[in-house]
């Protein structure tokens, strides 16, 4: 796959929440997004980061417009053709890091595995190593409720990494983590990013991630301005 | 993970301890009733049915001509408005049955009849000291014993070659008349006929009709006692396959021109009541199950609404719709297997139970003796496909609005 590969795109995307007052949380959206890019989704709180990374991923639907993944319009996508797509392709890492609270971290991490209906010895040990990566490699067989936030928040980005999706998609992925974890989290998808060329995309309020990112996307009030 | 769902179903059930419970124990009780109720009374039932139908003939010819049954659509037009009472005397007579042997030679040849004996029964006084008892007394030859299975009742002496002095008597009448086997007892028929017979046998069939209010003698000593000579009042006939009772007592009153009945017949109150606790049994079933059934719904609808966000994390991982489903369907019909099997054990509990109740208390309303009670195969088979089939149809709802929650919309619930 060529580097500059377009991954997705979006033409004139909008999302309206119906309702007394209608709220549009997304205006023309109109984006690019190559293959490996590493890139910084900021704004101001309300303006429509969330819903952004939602309708990219596939979690939300449009009101209007067309999103296109490797070439390909997803709007006619039943659920199914969704679900597939985003155990496949997309990797999610939440603000509130999600986890499943009656499993262990490793279960956790290989959820989308056995989503995929395969897991495997060697899944097992590559689940294991992306926790060890992480800095959980103590915590295998602990569940999230016996873990801090910052333990939580890893094992949803080890989880996010495991089916070695085309894309990341990470709310505020540091933001429960201290500065040296935070860094060595970002390093990991640099180096992830470099190695697999995997696609980031990160929501944050922190400026000095933001800044390390290839591309910055800035939405206020649901428009990108820059 | 081929069955990732299940995987993720059994650690909810585990992990969701108290919601398992409730439904595990909605199913079993509903299940225990589900088959104990039926059993209980079907079991009653069977038994009153073995024990009347092995206590009589499955088929009789009986001297009584009803002609007001027999003919009464014949008579239907000329009985409009009538007195029925009179009616019913004027067209009710009497026919003394001669020669039975040359009915015997009739019958005997029917494919299904296996044995034929004539009786003189009729209606007596039994005395002992100063306790009179008003008894049916059955005059019978050794044939009777292949029609009736009254020997396996015997508890006391033998009722076999019977001597034109000798009386077998029931436990319970026994009891109320102070009497044991030797002791002498008067016997006087319908029309004055007094005999001093001696207590050769004592019998328990545990029905109280025949233990309290049924004797049998020699038939001759029955001919004397009815004072009917040589005259029998009927003949009893036993078939191979009782069911078919039906069919062959109307061959042999096409042989005979007499009247005859079946046993299904002569019981017909017992046989409509079986019919009709069938039916209330069948509805109180329906209650039950539509209760469980609730009750499963409504704890399937918690879960759902608490698991939420953790539906929307594994759609957001690519959890397809159907395995949202399965992973809920498959709680509730693991849940009811389960259910089903304690329910199972807790009926054979409740069986048990109920029977050494009526073992302490003694006696039933029928019968002097507990039936055996046990489980009943088809309601128990039955409560499986319905424990299943309610799991299933409570947990569709509930399956169905996880597996359509937005994943948006579920992670931020």
């Amino acid at each position: 796959m060529p580097e500059d590969e377009i991954l997705l795109s979006l033409e004139n995307i909008n999302k309206v929440y119906p309702g007394a007052q209608p709220v549009h949380a997304l205006i023309d959206i109109n984006l690019t997004i190559k293959k490996g890019e590493f890139i910084a989704v900021v704004g101001p709180s309300g303006s429509g980061k969330s819903t952004l990374m939602n309708v990219l991923g596939l979690l939300d639907t449009v009101t209007s417009g067309e999103l296109y993944y490797l070439g390909k319009e997803t709007s006619k996508w039943d659920e199914k053709q969704k679900a597939v797509f985003r155990n496949r392709e997309i990797g999610f890492i939440f603000q509130a890091h999600l986890l499943l609270p009656e499993f262990t971290a490793l279960e956790n991490v290989l959820m989308p595995a056995f989503i995929a209906r395969r897991v495997n010895h060697s899944l097992e040990k590559k689940a294991k190593e992306i926790l060890t990566i992480v800095g959980l490699g103590d915590k295998f067989y602990v569940k999230p409720k016996n873990l801090s936030g910052g333990q939580n928040q890893r094992i949803a980005i080890a989880r996010a990494l495991m089916n070695q999706p085309s894309v990341v998609f990470a709310d505020e992925p540091t933001g429960a983590l201290d500065q040296k974890t935070g860094n060595d989290i970002y390093n990991l998808f640099r180096k992830i990013n470099a190695e697999e060329n995997m696609t980031f995309i990160i929501v944050t309020h922190e400026r000095g991630l933001a800044q390390k990112a290839d591309r910055i996307i800035e939405i206020v009030d649901g428009q990108i301005v820059k | 993970m081929r069955f990732y769902e299940l995987f993720i179903a059994f650690r909810y059930i585990k992990a969701n301890l108290k919601q398992s419970i409730i439904i595990t124990t909605a199913v079993s009780i509903g299940v225990a009733i589900i088959i104990w109720i039926p059993s209980i009374n079907l079991s009653f039932m069977e038994d009153l049915i073995n024990r009347t139908v092995s206590s009589a003939p499955n088929i009789t010819i009986k001297r009584i001509i009803d002609t007001f049954e027999t003919n009464k659509e014949l008579f239907a037009d000329k009985l409009k408005g009538e007195n029925l009472l009179l009616t019913d005397q004027v067209l009710t007579r009497k026919r003394k049955i001669k020669s039975s042997r040359k009915i015997i030679e009739q019958i005997k040849n029917i494919e299904q009849i296996e044995a034929i004996a004539p009786y003189a029964e009729g209606q007596t006084f039994i005395i002992r000291g100063g306790e009179e008892r008003g008894v049916t007394v059955r005059g019978i030859t050794p044939e009777e014993l292949k029609i009736i299975d009254i020997e396996k009742d015997m508890v006391k002496g033998r009722i076999r070659n019977l001597s034109i002095n000798d009386i077998v008597i029931g436990q319970t009448l026994a009891n109320k008349l102070k009497v044991d086997l030797g002791k002498r007892i008067k016997a006087t028929g319908p029309t004055g006929v007094s005999k001093s017979l001696k207590v050769v046998g004592i019998f328990n069939t545990g029905l109280r009709a025949k233990d309290e209010y049924q004797a049998y003698v020699n038939l001759r000593s029955g001919q004397q006692l009815l004072n009917i000579r040589t005259d029998v009042s009927g003949i009893g006939i036993k078939i191979k396959d009782i069911y078919k009772a039906e069919e062959v007592a109307s061959e042999v009153r096409t042989k005979t021109g007499l009247y005859v009945t079946s046993w299904m017949q002569d019981n017909k109150q017992i046989l409509d009541q079986l019919n009709r606790f069938k039916l209330i049994i069948l509805f109180i079933n329906f209650l039950i199950v539509s209760s469980a059934a609730t009750s499963i719904t409504s704890v399937f609808i918690m879960l759902v609404a608490a698991k939420s966000k953790e539906i929307g994390i594994l759609k957001s991982m690519g959890a397809e719709n159907k395995s949202i489903m399965v992973i809920f369907m498959s709680q509730a019909v693991f849940l009811s297997v389960i259910g089903y099997f304690i329910g199972l054990l807790g009926a054979k509990l409740m069986i048990m139970g109920y029977s050494n109740l009526l073992e302490s208390s003694g006696e039933t309303m029928f019968s002097t003796q507990v039936p055996e009670f046990k489980i009943n195969t088809a309601y128990a088979v039955l409560a499986f496909f319905y424990s299943i089939f309610t799991s299933i149809l409570a947990s569709i709802l509930p399956s169905y609005q996880a597996a359509k929650l937005r994943p948006v919309e579920a992670i931020n619930a």
